[in-house]
């Protein structure tokens, strides 16, 4: 469809609802769903760290009565000192924030599936990718709008689900987000002491993923065809922000990676209520019983399954950050992406490796040892992308001239927060070294560092740009930068020391300290940093709250274009019209997406849409 | 003032991170298996290479920070990028990342892929649920076949051994696992509920227990314990005797070596090594106590075996022990041991 038809079609077609149902809960408006995504993300975003903030609280209280007990047993039983200590171990196992062991599985499963499905998944892609995909390609809206709400409320759905498991009797399932069967596919296995009918909270959590994954399918066609088809006139997929690459690498990934999870899901919800045994091998003794009814699956299909969908998900949390992350630093540093070519296949190299090297969460699985050979070479050259990217970054400020605003420090610390990840990711691909780290907290804090806290820089950096074009009002300064320091740093300090916690060997998953080697001083010291830095880390965000709340009610007044960016969300008004563009007139492109600091250009940026003479014929070629 | 403060943070992130694995490196657990070497050698070298790549590009982060940063009247250069640069970097970490991974193939080939040691110690480890049952083959050196029918906890029978094979008659079952220095061991991981993870640390040895599979380790301990603390009193002669005088109980209990029941005491080699099992009823947890240039030495001989493959609430708990004996030990181990 040519631009003036599209506008055309746009005048009479694509009119505002009136009545507010239609415009604000069920809208087929990306910008609407948008913002919802991100709100279900935001508050998804806070259960999940209220959750790990109690579990780390329970965590050194064991830690202490691991330490108490051990001095209890040097003293004489019934004497002064004794019962002294005793009475405060019996405070600690009771205080609220004690958990059953079985609880606290419940709740570190809870934790990891909302933060990678409801957060991970769903801000980049169905919040930011929602809203400026279509008006950074300069479209109306998403391909197929309808769909784009059917997606939406079915990760709603998804979400309710999930939270259901809380509630229902037996709680929420206890066997990680990985869910590895027999443990999850066999409700006797749980053994939690519950009685009742069997173990709901697991067949919720798994209803909830397959729907997750079905909303996330329709999400990621819709993505592709947008991008493929109703870019603008002039934009090129070579002038594509890195931004629009990187939702469309996401959108191919989650294509390809829901579609096996949701099968896997399918099948493990088969295993746990018709009986049949993809995933339960036969002669299972559990509960002091032998299992008659199940014959010959195995359980290492579902981590092929799980992980087929689990590494992909990985790049589909941190991509669109990577994207966020160019776009960001080239426009804070006023200097076009060093190596935009180079960058977008970078993407692409990512998304198409990673496909190859899930294997790699299952060294120790007693899959073949010779696949895991592969596997692990394999692992190290999706590396090499990952260290392109990152030195293209560093190729992006160099030689610019930066300014520190509250985006561009979320930037920057998503590179650094990316560098110390990927890190860790050099000694887990190596099956021989993973040997001795698999399972940790080396582990917990590597997916932690790179998947969970830059992929999470990347939505506050994308939440602080783009809150002025969606609300039309800027965030306090002060108040994100004030933000952005105490998380930066209570995040390094958290998962760094979970990393030398993991080189001590430290069992990632245990609710108490059993063990000789857990209960030590040094042990429980890592702990008493770990829990009180997440507890100020975990405060730190009421400042992002508040900055929220007082800028959208008394926030300075945005102007359309307050970063000086180039991209087309910034050629229209602040928040943008229903039709995205004035009067449903789509841009024409005729620039680059990163044309800052051209050489004899009048101003320091040249807009997409700017007029080709905005840029002068002196100036050397683009890319 | 902020691409200061940027400046200082990375600063201390980097060197916090560098002396944090640095002083932690070297005090990874006690290492006590030949294959653990090797392991040892590949994570320290990658600990160096991902080293300095970690500070080389966190500090280039906080320099070009720094040096531009926003000042007035200076304008950004227009750098599109460097193809020649963006081949060599890509090359580069190609050549290293792979390269570095290739070096570590040879020890997960010793482990996974190459034959099986010849005559080996055998051992059956079956997980489950929350515990670890070791099945020993006696002096036949041969298992008894085992089916799940057979399986019966009121009978201790876990494992599911056949009562009709004459290979089992022999073949006895505990709940900690002894294994010999200097001689191959292997070991058959199983599970027979839901997956659980074989892991000790001083042996650098993880296996996943997956129901419906058995999965061969072959490892070779090579030490006979590790150093917990010198003594400082002179018991040699009290050694000899069998007896374990006051004092060495004081200085034990000082050094928060605390036992429940008794301890036992018997010289290896008499006048240099003597084996002191602190609650031999019990738990039983080996030391050895040994006269090195003229003083006495405690060492531990026995490693905590920890799941690490989650499986159910009680985890954190299913823990078992290895414990190291000497050969000679060993034999007799499975002589007293054999019904």
């Amino acid at each position: 469809m040519s631009s003036e038809a599209a506008a055309e079609h746009a005048v009479h077609v694509h009119q505002a609802p009136t009545n507010p149902i239609w415009r604000y809960v069920f809208s087929t408006d990306h910008k609407v769903i948008g913002i919802q995504y991100w709100i279900l993300a935001l508050v998804s975003a806070f259960v999940g760290m209220g959750l790990s903030v109690w579990f780390r609280l329970h965590l050194l209280n064991q830690g202490h009565v691991a330490q108490l007990t051990d001095q209890l047993s040097l003293l004489v039983e019934g004497s002064a000192d004794y019962n002294a200590i005793k009475a405060k171990i019996d405070a600690l196992q009771t205080a609220w924030y004690h958990m059953e062991p079985s609880q606290y599985l419940g709740i570190l499963t809870m934790h990891g599936t909302i933060l990678v499905f409801m957060v991970l998944t769903t801000a980049p892609m169905g919040g930011f990718g929602n809203y400026f995909l279509p008006i950074q390609v300069g479209a109306l809206d998403m391909a197929f709008p309808r769909l784009n709400m059917l997606s939406f409320w079915l990760t709603f759905l998804s979400f309710v689900t999930l939270m259901a498991a809380f509630f229902v009797p037996g709680g929420s399932p206890n066997a990680g987000w990985t869910g590895y069967p027999p443990l999850s596919a066999v409700p006797d296995s749980q053994g939690n002491g519950y009685q009742g009918p069997g173990g709901w909270g697991q067949d919720l959590w798994v209803l909830s993923i397959a729907i997750f994954c079905f909303a996330s399918l329709v999400g990621a066609i819709n993505f592709i065809v947008t991008t493929l088809d109703l870019r603008t006139k002039g934009m090129t997929l070579m002038r594509m922000p890195l931004t629009c690459w990187a939702w469309f690498v996401t959108a191919i990934l989650a294509l390809l990676s829901f579609a096996v999870l949701l099968v896997a899901g399918l099948l493990l919800l088969l295993d746990r209520n018709l009986g049949t045994s993809f995933y339960v091998p036969g002669d299972l003794f559990v509960s002091n019983k032998l299992l008659v009814d199940h014959k010959g699956g195995s359980p290492l299909l579902f981590q092929h399954l799980f992980w087929f969908f689990g590494h992909p998900e990985v790049y589909i949390a941190i991509v669109p950050g990577m994207g966020l992350a160019s776009h960001l630093l080239s426009s804070f540093a006023r200097k076009p992406v060093f190596g935009y070519r180079a960058m977008v296949y970078a993407i692409f190299g990512i998304g198409v490796l990673g496909f190859f090297v899930w294997g790699h969460h299952m060294f120790q699985s007693g899959m073949s040892p010779y696949v895991a050979v592969a596997f692990s070479v394999m692992t190290m050259v999706v590396g090499v992308p990952s260290a392109i990217k990152t030195f293209n970054w560093l190729g992006t400020i160099w030689g610019g001239n930066i300014r520190f605003q509250s985006p561009m420090l979320y930037a920057l610390g998503f590179v650094s927060l990316f560098v110390t990840g990927g890190i860790g990711g050099i000694f887990l691909g190596q099956n021989a070294v993973d040997i001795y780290f698999h399972d940790t907290y080396f582990v917990v804090g590597h997916f932690h560092m790179i998947m969970g806290v830059a992929a999470i820089f990347g939505m506050f950096a994308g939440t602080v740009y783009w809150f002025p074009k969606v609300t039309g009002k800027m965030m306090n300064e002060p108040l994100s930068q004030a933000h952005f320091w105490c998380t930066f740093l209570g995040v390094n300090v958290i998962f760094i020391v979970m990393h030398l916690m993991g080189l001590e060997g430290h069992p990632r998953r245990y609710s108490g300290f059993a063990f000789e080697f857990l209960s030590s001083d040094y042990m429980v010291r890592m702990h008493t940093i770990v829990t009180h830095t997440a507890i100020f880390t975990a405060s730190a965000q009421v400042l992002f709250l508040i900055n929220l709340v007082y800028s959208l009610a008394a926030g300075k007044k945005a102007g359309d274009n307050p970063w000086e960016s180039t991209s087309l969300e910034w050629a229209t008004t602040s928040p943008p019209p229903f039709e995205n563009f004035k009067d449903g007139v789509l841009p024409e492109v005729h620039h680059g997406p990163y044309e800052y600091s051209v050489p004899d250009a009048a101003k320091d940026y040249i807009m997409q849409h700017d007029p080709p003479e905005a840029r002068p014929a002196t100036a050397p070629a683009p890319h | 003032m902020t691409p200061v403060i940027f400046v200082l943070v990375i600063l201390g992130l980097v060197v916090g991170t560098v002396a944090g694995f640095a002083l932690k490196a070297p005090l990874l657990p006690d290492l006590i298996t030949e294959h653990g070497r090797i392991i040892d050698q590949q994570l320290v070298l990658t600990l160096y290479i991902t080293g300095a790549i970690f500070a080389i590009a966190q500090l280039g982060l906080a320099y070009l920070i720094y040096k531009h940063r926003h000042r007035d009247g200076v304008k950004a250069s227009y750098l599109q990028g460097s193809t020649k640069l963006e081949y060599t970097w890509t090359v580069a970490t190609l050549v290293l990342f792979v390269g570095l991974n290739l070096m570590g193939q040879g020890v997960w080939a010793q482990m996974h892929l190459n034959e099986k040691p010849a005559r080996p110690v055998n051992i059956e480890v079956t997980a489950m649920q929350f515990k670890w049952i070791f099945r020993y083959p006696g002096k036949d050196g041969n298992l008894g076949a085992r089916a799940a029918e057979y399986i019966n906890p009121a009978e201790g029978n876990y494992v599911g051994k056949d009562p009709d094979d004459a290979n089992g008659d022999d073949d006895f079952q505990l709940l900690s696992m002894s294994v010999p220095y200097g001689i191959p061991v292997v070991v058959d991981i199983r599970s027979i509920d839901v997956l659980h993870g074989f892991a000790v640390r001083e042996m650098r040895l993880k296996q996943d227990a997956v129901p419906g599979l058995s999965v061969n380790i072959p490892f070779t301990v090579e030490k006979d314990g590790t150093l917990e603390f010198p003594l400082s009193g002179n018991y040699a002669a009290d050694l000899d005797k069998g007896e374990l005088p006051d004092a060495l109980k004081h200085e034990l209990n000082a050094n928060k070596l605390v036992w429940k029941d008794k301890a036992s005491l018997r010289a290896l080699e008499p006048g240099r090594v003597w084996r002191l099992t602190l609650d031999p009823d019990s738990i039983n947890r080996p030391y050895l106590v040994k006269l090195e240039n003229g003083r006495l030495n405690l060492y531990r001989s026995w490693y905590e075996l920890a799941c690490m493959e989650l499986c159910g609430y009680g985890h954190y708990q299913m823990r078992s022990q290895v414990n190291v004996l000497s050969p000679v030990e060993y034999a007799e181990f499975v002589e007293k041991n054999s019904p």
